[in-house]
């Protein structure tokens, strides 16, 4: 058979127009639910990675899943003016993670007195660098197990997710100013839990 | 304190854990597959109140949690029921006589068997549903008025599958329900689950007790659109068809609500109009004799619903209706898998036991603070 190559060049086919945004999948999802699949491969992995930073691969994989059904049911009161769906999406995924919160705290409280952590693979560093590097970890994870939840939400949303402000915003349905200064709190229990620590190294030296 | 500039991104948070262990493909492509077909599962639920007979932990309608472990012998014992006797044995194994299911077919509205009054030497499932449909026939029962609602109550064994990272785990979760129904479609209903706890299956893990609420209500969503037909499910849409046998038979294998073979689909399709229902006696004999003429159903001479009580079951391809011995009025229905499953079972697992224990029309809903329903999150039936 010969390759379509004219036919190529008279114009793409219905499909491979440009591409298609969540708010088109998610109102075309409504008469053709199989339409949401696409939603899915676009940020599982994101979500994925998310909620395996803060609650480990296993509770993550429900999350996942959990996050994307309820968004399907809710599909038909997704905002269409918002074209990108990852700040709705990562919004119910927090919500599906505040209710694994014991998980979370004693991932973070099992990190704060061991410092290694199981599910990232160890880099082979120096040794004494390692070695700091471990009590820094200690002192955020203690920190992070201490934030106010609503404060560290937000504070993973932006610095783990990589939100922006607005998007945050949107996924928490808060106005940006209680981003910021939930942001602002939280990062300066975190700074302050390093400056204890790093004033520790300092006098070990 | 709230006026100080913003300290910033700290690096090291934003290192912490960023290393994590990543989404294995082939676990994220198992994640997707499950997606779809909980979205399939969605759009197949026509009627929302409803769940499919030997569905997987997808339904809308199965309890998101999992809940407090409260083992009761009578779940026990029917599952260990259902488990034996709804596998086919040695007597339902046998094909029924020739005569049954065609006869019938043929002469629907005179079944000779109904009017012999005794039971034959050999049970087969076309006397069993004649007899049902006989029974069904004169049973008297209210008739609703559109704005009313449907009032049933049944006590029922599912089992759940939950797909983790080792594999497939699965137990039978036990509840009680309440449901309300719309007549028409046009207002919302109401559904009570009280969850009775898991049961843990002989080759299974020991289920999870989790103490969450084991009361749930739930908003069942207006199915009928303004101007439009009474939907699927309702009971007016029921009182819609024909009740002549043929003619019912007729709109049965036309009107699919699914995509298996014509027959097996004809009887789920039976089941879903059966199930949780207030069905029109007329309907309900006509959906008798047309189940009595669908191929394969066998009897099972005693099978337990799902609070224990014995009676006279007709079998197809595992999913089974269970019938009062003496009245023949249905008193719960079963569903066992007919092959090996990996993660659920062998075959002959119970994956279904219900109770249906009262039906009645009432006019109003319960009075439930908005604040404990669970609103509906599936898409506008419009």
């Amino acid at each position: 058979m010969e390759k379509p190559a004219t036919l190529g060049r008279a114009g793409p086919p219905p499909d491979a127009g440009p591409r298609a945004d969540d708010a088109t999948l998610i109102a075309r999802s409504q008469a053709e639910p199989e339409a949401f699949a696409a939603i899915f491969d676009r940020h599982a992995t994101d979500i994925h990675r998310y909620a395996a930073r803060r609650l480990g691969p296993g509770p993550a994989e429900d999350v996942v899943g959990e996050t994307f059904l309820t968004a399907f049911r809710r599909r038909d009161r997704y905002d269409l003016s918002y074209r990108n769906a990852g700040p709705w999406l990562f919004g119910i995924a927090t919500n599906m993670i505040s209710r694994h919160r014991q998980a979370e705290l004693r991932l973070y409280r099992a990190l704060a007195r061991a410092g290694v952590d199981a599910d990232v693979e160890s880099p082979a560093d120096e040794v004494v660098a390692r070695v700091a590097a471990t009590g820094r970890r200690q002192a955020i994870a203690a920190a992070l197990a201490r934030l106010k939840p609503a404060d560290r939400d937000t504070l993973l949303l932006v610095d783990w997710a990589e939100l922006s402000y607005d998007q945050a915003a949107l996924a928490l349905d808060v106005p940006v100013g209680t981003v910021r200064s939930r942001l602002n709190r939280a990062r300066r229990k975190i700074r302050e839990a390093l400056d204890d620590i790093r004033s520790e190294e300092h006098r070990h030296d | 304190m709230t006026d100080l500039p913003d300290p910033g991104p700290v690096r090291e948070l934003s290192d912490l854990r960023a290393d994590v262990a990543g989404w294995a493909p082939e676990d994220r492509h198992r994640a997707r597959t499950r997606l779809l077909a909980q979205i399939h599962d969605e759009r197949l639920a026509a009627a929302p109140s409803r769940r499919p007979l030997s569905s997987r932990s997808t339904s809308r309608r199965r309890p998101r949690l999992t809940r407090p472990l409260l083992l009761g012998a009578v779940a026990a014992a029917a599952a260990a029921a259902l488990t034996v006797s709804l596998l086919p044995g040695s007597a339902a194994h046998r094909p029924p006589p020739r005569a049954a299911g065609s006869a019938r077919a043929a002469a629907p509205k005179s079944p000779p068997v109904s009017s012999i009054g005794s039971q034959p030497a050999v049970l087969t499932a076309a006397y069993v549903l004649n007899r049902a449909a006989s029974a069904a026939a004169s049973y008297s029962q209210p008739v609703p008025r559109p704005g009313q609602f449907i009032y049933v109550t049944s006590v029922t064994t599912y089992l759940s599958t939950e797909i983790g990272p080792s594999g497939e785990k699965s137990w039978l979760y036990r509840t009680s329900r309440q449901i309300w129904q719309s007549v028409d479609g046009r207002r919302d209903g109401l559904l009570q689950i009280v969850d009775r706890g898991n049961v843990k299956l002989p080759w299974g893990p020991v289920p999870p007790a989790d103490s969450g609420n084991p009361v749930s209500w739930n908003s069942l969503p207006a199915l009928s659109c303004p101007g439009a037909a009474p939907a699927r499910g309702t009971y007016a849409f029921l009182a819609s068809l024909p009740t002549d046998p043929g003619r019912l038979r007729t709109w049965i294998y036309q009107h699919p609500d699914g995509q298996n073979q014509a027959a097996a689909q004809a009887w789920t399709d039976i089941g879903d109009m059966l199930r949780e229902m207030l069905v029109p006696p007329k309907l309900a004999a006509a959906l008798y004799r047309v189940a009595a003429t669908i191929p394969g159903a066998t009897v099972v001479p005693r099978a337990k619903n799902a609070v224990g009580r014995t009676g006279v079951a007709v079998s197809r391809a595992g999913q089974a209706l269970i019938f009062d011995p003496k009245t023949y009025q249905l008193i719960g229905e079963g569903a066992v898998l007919t092959k090996n499953t990996p993660g659920q079972g062998p075959a002959g697992t119970v994956v279904a036991s219900t109770a249906q224990l009262k039906e009645a029309v009432v006019s109003h809903l319960p009075d439930v603070p908005t604040s404990a329903v669970e609103p509906d999150t599936g898409g506008p039936a419009c």
